[in-house]
């Protein structure tokens, strides 16, 4: 059954403040989730008064700010700091976002939350296990399976071609749109989730591609493909403005299109 | 029913099936929007009327037709949604399993009672004895 409150030891508790020194000017408050499995009964919230003229001018430059000089034992994963490379993704006043594209002036309250992916298991603080959400993706098979012979130079494709990609070749795998759909959180064991399944459209629609077939069969699945119920959560926190929901629309158009050949099990 | 789900590598492995019923739901919905608005027509139409007046209304063919159609896309979608819900919602085998049953039986129950009564109005059949 659907659990519509968190568990027991789950629950955060109130944590440990970091006030700012007096006299500091334009002081933000940052609400931090930090849950270390191995050591803790509980997840808390710790709360950092950091003024903002002490760091630069992202989320991600803040939390980088408190782990250097308020408490290094803050757990976030980060790399690129230019929403290239999706890591520090994460929730940010209750949406799931990255934390190096989003300035904390956009932030309407001075008082700021942050917490972890939701309904993923948390590794330390920040830090979720994204291992099925990789498995995931992994099983799409994300590369070209084409009938042709390897030529002697780049696979061709029209301009035309090439533009049914825009909208889908640009995803990160932040893991921002899975992890907010309502879907993904009651049955992400089989339900693939709007990432994946804008990542095989991706290649479905790819001219290049020759396994459209069973690409398609791989996801004919009451679970994996119809647990799409086009809440759109995805596509309103996509940090990268794609549209996973169109893309699954799209995905659901072509198993009932006319040239559709299912192949034996 | 399903049978039990499949894992590879944590995935589910496809069960090769899922676009039939999506396909379904959305004729059934398409053909409840026309539907819907006429059954709230007629309802409008019949407001207080009597007994006579509404099984002569029945009476004509293409009013039976329509209700008996409206009835049966209700009940058909109405079970299909519900199964979606508790799918969503129930992850105990044997609960769901069980539930699943319960839902089709009630919305076939209401369906079959549905054009039981519009046939039973269309053909001029007296009312039934109070309490039955």
């Amino acid at each position: 059954m659907v659990q519509l409150t968190l568990p027991k030891g789950s629950k955060p508790t109130t944590g440990k403040v970091f006030k700012a020194a007096p006299g500091s000017k334009d002081v933000k408050t940052y609400k931090v989730y930090r849950y270390d499995p191995e050591v803790d009964a509980d997840p808390r919230w710790d709360v950092y008064e950091v003024p903002t003229g002490d760091h630069g001018p992202m989320l991600l430059d803040a939390l980088i700010h408190i782990k250097n000089t308020i408490d290094p034992t803050l757990s976030f994963r980060r790399s690129c700091r230019e929403g290239i490379c999706g890591s520090c993704s994460m929730n940010i006043d209750g949406r799931n976002t990255l934390a190096c594209t989003k300035g904390w002036d956009e932030c309407q309250s001075s008082n700021i939350t942050i917490a972890p992916l939701p309904h993923q298991p948390v590794v330390k603080d920040l830090v979720t296990d994204l291992s099925l959400f990789y498995a995931q993706y992994d099983s799409i098979q994300p590369y070209l399976q084409s009938d042709e012979p390897d030529p002697e130079k780049e696979r061709l494709q029209s301009p035309a071609d090439r533009e049914k990609l825009d909208g889908l070749y640009e995803c990160i795998l932040c893991a921002c749109c899975s992890t907010s759909c309502p879907s993904y959180w009651w049955n992400q064991e089989e339900y693939l989730g709007p990432a994946a399944l804008l990542q095989s459209y991706r290649w479905i629609s790819d001219s290049r591609d020759d396994a459209t077939q069973k690409r398609l069969d791989d996801l004919e699945d009451p679970f994996k493909l119809y647990r799409c119920h086009t809440i759109m959560n995805c596509a309103q926190v996509c940090p990268k403005g794609l549209n996973p929901a169109k893309a699954i629309a799209e995905t659901k158009k072509l198993m009932i299109a006319p040239g559709r050949k299912k192949q034996a099990a | 029913m399903s049978s039990p789900a499949k894992f590879r590598n944590r995935v589910k492995i496809s069960e090769r099936h899922g676009a039939g019923e999506w396909t379904i739901e959305k004729l059934l919905l398409a053909a409840l929007m026309p539907l819907g608005l006429w059954v709230a027509s007629s309802a409008v139409t019949l407001a207080g009327a009597d007994y006579g007046a509404v099984a002569a209304w029945f009476g004509n063919g293409l009013n039976a037709a329509l209700a008996v159609l409206a009835a049966v896309a209700f009940c058909g979608f109405g079970a299909l949604a519900w199964k979606v819900i508790v799918e969503d919602y129930i992850h105990r085998p044997g609960n769901k399993a069980l539930l699943l049953v319960v839902v089709n039986i009630l919305f076939f129950a209401l369906a079959a009672a549905s054009v039981f009564f519009i046939v039973r109005l269309a053909l001029g059949s007296a009312p039934l004895p109070a309490g039955v």
